[in-house]
């Protein structure tokens, strides 16, 4: 597991490591029960309080992707396959909460001025980006096996 | 996908013939066989304890099972990291125990039916039928062929990976990598052999307490190791704990790396097996798999640390070190 706390972006610490996290697990860089530092670890390597690093792993745990025990490191819990550009099956209400958070994001751009195309193409790097991580590892998951 | 053994499975006939052997020899005599015998004799050759034979008989087949196993895990181990045939004396292990066994305890039967005066430790027979044993293990580890394994690549370059974190490390971020070695092996090992020793020590306490002392003491450390190890990489070092308590092994000041490479090793030829390993100027550090990330600095030991992932951790200490990482030779013969 890699995270990395940048001190220039205002993004909460805490957000910015469930974000790297998140990212891990998406693309594959992290698998399923996979063993995560400790609260008191991560925090320690970071220079962060325990509290913050605390929130980082509740958070993730409160969205299902990590399980955490007490007295027992946090693990990834297993993930169904993240959706790729093929058509799947997504739980109900899960469109509106992404929706409602993209909404958050597009509000926040074209407040600070960016156009629309702009977006769209941020949008699509980030999939693409992502995607290619994934492809990675997977290529890499392949060899191994 | 179940993967094809290397090392062939005749190779473990002798142990197990020989047991199976004493296995027939006693449901043959078992019917003659006295209520008590001697279980354990003292330094001057005396019985110091009694009981059931078929204690004896237990511990026998039970002690030959075992390093049957460890046998047949060593030994497909050796043959998975061999580039070319070499001797394997390992093979030797499981012949000259059940041989040593079953010699001492064939022995001991047979003047058990004759009702001999006084018992003494066969070490003549016991010598003889291991020392057998043992060459008809040689003998077979000689004209075992050679099977090349199949190639483990190294892991693919993790290109995008490598650029991710090169970029935080300009971008002055605080980072920290995370990497275990946690096999399953590991929790079978540090939790079942020490509960096996534990429950051993506390029946063999009334008896003998020394050897309940030794078996409580040899336990301990082996549980220490649950949980694996741990290496961890920040901007400033590099550490490597094990186990349950998270005891620190090795550490390193990222700034006194002088190289890094990416290694191929065979950890039983080489370094004898895993866990904390020395040869030569070299500290393996690895609880599984062949392939991990060397680490050298002036006027200290060079440090292998074994890796599910050695590219995304050599990249990682290349990025926060400033040291370019390098594939070196491997560490696997070659043909």
């Amino acid at each position: 597991m890699l995270v990395s706390i940048n001190e220039e972006d205002p993004t909460p610490i805490y957000l910015q490591i469930v974000r790297q996290i998140k990212e891990q697990i998406l693309v594959g860089e992290l698998r399923a029960d996979e063993e995560l530092p400790s609260v008191r670890e991560l925090g320690d390597a970071l220079g962060i309080s325990l509290h913050t690093a605390r929130s980082a792993y509740q958070s993730l745990s409160d969205e299902g992707l990590l399980r955490i025990r007490l007295g027992k490191k946090a693990r990834t819990a297993a993930i169904p396959q993240a959706a790729s550009s093929e058509v799947s099956d997504v739980e109900d209400g899960v469109i509106d909460a992404i929706s409602g958070r993209m909404r958050d994001v597009v509000i926040d751009a074209l407040l600070r001025g960016v156009p629309q195309h702009a977006i769209r193409s941020v949008l699509d790097g980030q999939i693409e980006d992502l995607d290619a991580r994934r492809m990675e590892a997977t290529r890499r998951t392949e060899k191994e096996e | 996908m179940i993967r094809r053994l290397n090392h062939p499975w005749w190779g473990h006939l002798p142990a197990a013939l020989l047991l199976a052997g004493y296995v027939v020899y006693s449901t043959i005599t078992a019917d003659r066989w006295p209520a008590r015998m001697p279980l354990r004799l003292g330094w001057h050759g005396e019985p110091s304890l009694w009981g059931s034979p078929w204690i004896a008989f237990g511990l026998v087949v039970g002690i030959g099972l075992v390093f049957l196993a460890i046998s047949v895990l060593a030994d497909e181990l050796w043959a998975r990291q061999e580039g070319r045939k070499r001797f394997n004396a390992f093979a030797l292990l499981d012949e000259a125990v059940i041989g040593w066994l079953v010699g001492t305890q064939t022995a001991m039967t047979l003047a058990m039916l004759r009702e001999v005066p006084d018992y003494r430790y066969p070490w003549g027979p016991a010598l003889a039928c291991a020392g057998a044993a043992a060459l008809v293990a040689a003998t077979i580890e000689w004209m075992r062929p050679f099977v090349p394994a199949p190639d483990v690549p190294l892991e693919a370059p993790p290109e995008t990976f490598a650029r991710a974190i090169a970029e935080r490390v300009e971008r002055g971020e605080r980072i920290v990598y995370w990497d275990v070695q946690n096999p399953r092996y590991i929790s079978a090992v540090s939790l079942g052999v020490p509960a096996v020793m534990w429950v051993g020590a506390g029946l063999s306490f009334g008896e003998v307490p020394w050897i309940s002392a030794i078996l409580a003491l040899v336990g301990l450390p082996l549980l220490l190791f649950y949980g694996g190890m741990r290496t961890r990489v920040t901007r400033e070092e590099v550490t490597i704990r094990y186990g349950l308590l998270g005891i620190r092994v090795f550490r390193c000041a990222t700034d006194d790396i002088e190289s890094i490479g990416l290694r191929r090793y065979a950890a039983l030829r080489e370094f004898g097996g895993y866990g904390i390993r020395f040869a030569g100027s070299t500290v393996g550090y690895f609880l599984a798999g062949s392939q991990g990330v060397l680490i050298t600095r002036p006027g200290k030991r060079s440090a292998l640390i074994g890796s599910d992932h050695p590219r995304r951790l050599a990249a990682v200490l290349g990025a926060v070190s400033g040291v370019e990482a390098r594939d070196l030779e491997d560490g696997k013969e070659n043909g």
